[in-house]
């Protein structure tokens, strides 16, 4: 964490981008490596800058966010690089775009209009990988636009996890983070990492809030169970 | 077999068929004895009472009654009348191979009946040791003949013309009934596709803005340490930002009370009064009308309208609004050309002129059989050039 976390930014707007790059810049701990203002200068900006962070707005024109998601993605993934964490921007609460780009791998979603403390905290946040920024309006999101019933069967994988990793899936996927789980289960917040990390390789997901996605959807946590 | 048919008619059917069977009753029976009398009576009675809820079985029982008749020798009778009326249901009631069967039957049975009345007028039936009787047998059937075959099948084809024009009839009412349906639907795609515009214009106009401010607001106050200048061009952006969403607010508002005042959908004849709503907004509009101007329904009326409008409030939000903008109506035989033409502002105040506007516009045009064409020129022009085409079965209900 002594490095400094690199963060992109793309939107359309201009002017929206210089807010934002005001605050980033603001920060000592981030460095801004650029800005594009559509999903294909986008995946340039990646290709060339490899940020650690990536603030994606959903709706642009030339190619929309869900689409640059999934092309940095991918191509992250066929290189070999680790892949950037990307938090995509929304002005709706309910915006179908940013439930299909975490279902792409997208790693949370925020409100154009989130207070500026929140948006840092959950770019650091992101980028530990150590908790889901707004657990509660993933899961909103996700009754929302999710498959209609979560009756889908719990997959194979889902029974090679080990009872202690099924319960810590349990809480990860309410939205609590490492320090909370830890807390709860008397566990160094180490041993709580390790275990996450082997669930989501168990499971093949890229990232926690995938975890939350695969829980809601194989009806694994309903609705409405409470965030931590 | 049978069809259906309302309380009324059945009752009216029975009630006609029992007052039949009593008349021909009244007139036969006091004449004759016997049984055959009897049950043709009531056969044709059945038919008659049949005739509109089962045609086929109608005709099935005049012929079992016929056959009673002419096997015992009866000569014809007031109760007869029925089958005229049974060979009218074939040809109006009946379906296909009914009417086939009841054209046979009307053909078939008047040969049948002058035939039979011909040896039933000839005392002692055909004499073979005398064959001159012969020609004058076949002189009345075939006078006989074709004087039943005439009234057998004028009923039939009386039956069969009242059921064309019925049919006719029932089909120019769906037809209306289908134009009706059409009619609503389009108008509701049309108030749905209005719905959806303006919640896109409020996107555009009110969260986009909104954003920005936000943005630049937090901004500032997060860089206001290292980089205290920005405060200044950062107060700017916002008060442009929120001074151009307030002006594009009105405008929106504008739009809402216009149509809300107007009620119906605008057309063509509300162009002008769009030019100087959009000229007290700001732009400075030059039209040019050339050609002779046609009749046009009020859907591409509507569409051209509408097309018009997106260009020009485009114009106003993303374009130089110092610059004049060019409007060109050009009619010609085959439908109307409509052209918009403005300055790109040098900045532009966002990128999404070709994300939200022109896929709208472009529908619009396609759904009156037209199209639609938006490009950037390199000399910092921005171009909507539409064409809608007169429809070829020109239906004109425009009424306003």
């Amino acid at each position: 964490m002594s490095e400094k976390i690199r963060v992109a930014l793309v939107d359309d707007q201009e002017l929206f981008r210089a807010g934002i790059r005001m605050l980033i810049d603001s920060q000592p701990d981030f460095e801004f490596v650029g800005e594009a203002g559509d999903g294909r200068a986008a995946f340039a900006l990646a290709q060339k800058t490899q940020p650690d962070v990536i603030l994606m707005d959903v709706r642009m024109p030339v190619m929309d966010g869900i689409q640059s998601t999934i092309a940095i993605l991918e191509a992250a993934d066929a290189t070999g690089t680790v892949p950037p964490r990307i938090i995509v921007l929304t002005t709706f609460d309910l915006d179908e775009g940013a439930a299909h780009a975490l279902r792409q791998g997208a790693s949370g979603f925020l409100l154009k209009d989130t207070q500026p403390g929140f948006l840092l905290a959950a770019i650091r946040t992101v980028h530990a990988g150590n908790a889901v920024i707004a657990p509660g309006a993933t899961r909103a999101l996700f009754s929302h636009f999710g498959s209609s019933a979560p009756t889908r069967t719990v997959p194979e994988e889902f029974a090679s996890l080990t009872a202690r990793e099924q319960g810590i899936f349990a809480l990860a996927a309410r939205g609590m983070s490492n320090a909370e789980i830890a807390a709860g289960e008397f566990l160094s917040e180490a041993t709580v990492k390790t275990h996450i990390s082997r669930v989501l390789g168990k499971l093949r997901l890229r990232d926690r809030v995938q975890l939350v996605i695969f829980a809601y959807e194989h009806g694994l946590i309903t609705p409405d169970a409470k965030g931590a | 077999m049978f069809r259906r048919l309302s309380p009324p008619q059945i009752t009216v059917d029975i009630v006609v068929a029992a007052l039949f069977g009593l008349i021909v009753s009244g007139i036969e029976l006091p004449m004759t004895d016997g049984m055959p009398p009897v049950i043709v009576i009531m056969g044709m009675t059945v038919a008659l009472a049949l005739r509109r809820i089962s045609p086929g079985l109608a005709l099935v029982v005049a012929w079992a009654a016929v056959a009673v008749q002419l096997t015992s020798g009866m000569e014809p009778v007031p109760s007869n009348i029925a089958i005229i009326a049974v060979l009218y249901a074939t040809g109006c009631y009946g379906e296909t191979w009914l009417r086939w069967a009841g054209l046979v039957s009307a053909i078939g049975g008047g040969v049948l009946a002058a035939t039979y009345l011909s040896f039933f007028y000839s005392p002692g039936g055909l004499d073979l040791r005398n064959l001159g009787s012969v020609p004058g047998i076949v002189l009345g059937s075939l006078i006989g003949s074709v004087a039943a075959i005439f009234v057998f099948t004028l009923s039939w084809t009386v039956g069969l013309l009242v059921r064309t024009s019925q049919a006719a009839k029932a089909e120019s009412i769906r037809r209306q009934q289908a134009q009706q349906e059409q009619r609503l639907a389009q108008q509701s795609v049309v108030v749905e596709q209005e719905r959806n515009r303006i919640a896109r214009d409020m996107h555009d106009v009110v969260a986009h803005s909104l954003a920005v401010v936000i943005a630049q607001a937090d901004g500032a106050r997060y860089a206001q340490k290292n980089n205290p200048e920005a405060m200044d061009t950062t107060l700017a952006t916002i008060a442009d930002t929120a001074r151009g969403a307030l002006g594009d607010v009105r405008l929106l508002l504008a739009e809402l009370r216009h149509r809300q005042g107007e009620g119906p959908q605008p057309l063509l004849t509300d162009l002008d009064a769009l030019f100087e709503q959009m000229r007290s907004a700001g732009l400075d509009i030059h039209v040019t009308k050339t050609g002779m101007e046609q009749q046009l329904p009020a859907g591409h009326q509507i569409s051209i309208y509408r097309i018009l409008q997106e260009a020009l409030t485009n114009a106003l939000r993303h374009g130089n609004r110092f610059a004049p903008v060019d409007v060109g109506v050009t009619w010609q035989e085959s439908g109307v050309a409509v052209r918009v033409d403005n300055a790109v502002a040098s900045v532009p105040f966002s990128s999404d002129a070709f994300g939200h506007g022109v896929p709208g516009m472009r529908e619009r045009a396609a759904l009156v059989g037209g199209w639609l064409t938006a490009e950037q020129s390199d000399n910092g022009r921005f171009v909507v050039t539409a064409y809608v085409p007169v429809p070829n079965t020109a239906q004109m209900g425009v009424v306003r």
